[in-house]
């Protein structure tokens, strides 16, 4: 393997060096740090790129120089939610929260069947699952996709493996297959699986979906899911809302009843599913953590 | 040990989510005239968690670094020119004392819980140095300097008044632990 890999924006380096940063910068050195820093990552091409398309579908009439600071915003966003899952991870120290439609995230955690939570990349996914998991006595799958680089997976499977709560596990959705079957056990065990349903990864079924007027694709596995094992999914947010400030938005279930049209009932979930996700995207642009355009039309 | 306090918005203001003695007394004084706030939040004990705090030292001490580069780096310079140069340098400047003392601890052995702390001292300490030797300067870096030598002497007094006040903090702290 060349040694550079490392550097790269996906290699192992920039999670070790997060870590380290964690447990070395003084607290009021932090906005400081990470401000130069998510300045420094806007020389990333792709990632910027992939951000200011998408913001031109989200707000329609945007320039592009506004969406360039925008796009500081996202990766100043996206530094600060990171350092405060490794802060979590590391230290144990937890950001405050609010909730905002406590009464279906209760819901959620009084009924006896399992249940699928579908949440976007935004805010702080991971901390948002740790802290479910601290809080709940219910047993919570929680499916990741896989980090591209090897050293990156292996260092953070390392750490998953390391930080879990007893309530919490952790899979990957690269062995789609066999995954499947095991999320459908753990569904009709009555447990929780939270995935995310905003971005599709190679290898992973897809069902076709309009997001802010452009065609796109979201994961076929959870709508799979809920029908199989009929389970209602929970849309729920996870927002930054300041320093170690954020916010638990649960949004009424819906279900995906089997009808003899598959293919219908899956257009209805996914409309539904979408329509959530638009309304926080428009509201919360500048923490969904998409650095590839959403769209093929926005390529 | 570290707590969560529920429901209690009000407990923002808890003088142990506060790192500084200025701080804490301000938090200490907003939380006696505070009112009942029911909200639905969970709001984290850790001395590190006022946003304000940790964003207002920050600006603080960015600006006071960039007016000591500004007026030493850049002296020769009109004053605007000297400003709008400062600002890059500022930023990278900043930043070395910490990778300079955060790569240094580890070779003199100095435990990794203790890191944060050292390197904290070892700005104050530059940051003292400095002022101490600007203070006695003709130039406005004066001001800069005997400004922060005041704010550290106001964080001294605000500091002793803590301590004459720990008792009722501690019996305001219990009520919250006990409620949360």
């Amino acid at each position: 393997m060349n040694w550079h890999r490392r550097f790269l924006v996906h290699g192992v380096f920039w999670r070790q060096f997060l870590r380290w940063a964690v447990l070395h910068v003084p607290l009021w050195l932090e906005p400081i740090v990470i401000g130069s820093w998510s300045l420094f990552f806007l020389l990333w091409g792709p990632g910027r790129r992939g951000v200011m398309r998408n913001l031109t579908a989200i707000l329609p009439g945007s320039t592009s120089a506004g969406n360039f600071l925008r796009t500081f915003r996202v990766f100043w966003n996206y530094a600060w939610t990171i350092t405060d899952n490794v802060r979590f991870q590391e230290q144990r120290i937890s950001p405050d929260w609010d909730f905002v439609g406590l009464e279906h995230f209760e819901n959620l955690q009084a009924r006896d069947g399992g249940a699928i939570i579908l949440t976007a990349h935004m805010g702080n996914y991971d901390l948002g699952a740790h802290i479910f998991a601290e809080n709940s006595h219910r047993q919570i799958v929680m499916v990741r996709a896989p980090e591209i680089d090897p050293q990156t997976r292996a260092y953070e499977e390392a750490k998953h493996g390391r930080m879990l709560e007893e309530n919490l596990k952790v899979d990957f959705s690269s062995r789609a297959s066999e995954l499947a079957l095991d999320l459908l056990h753990s569904l009709q065990r009555g447990e929780i699986i939270a995935i995310q349903g905003d971005r599709v990864t190679p290898g992973i079924s897809a069902l076709p979906a309009k997001l802010f007027g452009k065609t796109t694709s979201v994961p076929a596995g959870p709508f799979a899911l809920a029908m199989a094992a009929r389970v209602p999914i929970y849309p729920i947010f996870i927002f930054r809302l300041g320093r170690r400030r954020y916010r638990l938005a649960a949004f009424a279930p819906f279900d995906v009843l089997r009808t003899r049209d598959r293919t219908e009932a899956f257009e209805r979930a996914v409309a539904q599913w979408t329509v959530e996700l638009e309304r926080v995207l428009r509201d919360a642009w500048f923490q969904w953590f998409a650095f590839q355009p959403y769209s093929e039309e926005l390529g | 040990m570290r707590q969560t306090i529920r429901g209690h918005a009000e407990a923002r203001w808890l003088p142990s989510r506060h790192r500084y003695a200025l701080f804490r007394l301000y938090a200490y004084l907003r939380l006696l005239r505070a009112r009942p706030e029911p909200k639905e939040v969970a709001l984290f004990i850790d001395r590190d968690q006022s946003a304000g705090e940790q964003f207002g030292v920050s600006v603080w001490i960015l600006l006071m670094v960039f007016c000591f580069v500004a007026g030493e780096l850049f002296e020769p310079w009109p004053l605007p020119l000297a400003f709008a140069a400062a600002v890059p340098v500022t930023i990278v400047l900043i930043e070395i004392p910490l990778y300079a003392v955060g790569l240094l601890l580890p070779l003199v052995r100095v435990p990794i819980e203790r890191h944060v702390a050292m390197i904290d001292a070892a700005y104050l300490l530059l940051i003292f140095i400095g002022a101490l030797v600007y203070a006695r300067s003709e130039s406005w870096l004066s001001f800069v300097a005997w400004q922060f030598l005041g704010i550290v002497m106001l964080n001294v007094v605000a500091a002793a008044i803590v301590f004459l006040l720990r008792g009722s903090i501690a019996r305001l702290e219990r009520r919250f632990a006990s409620e949360g």
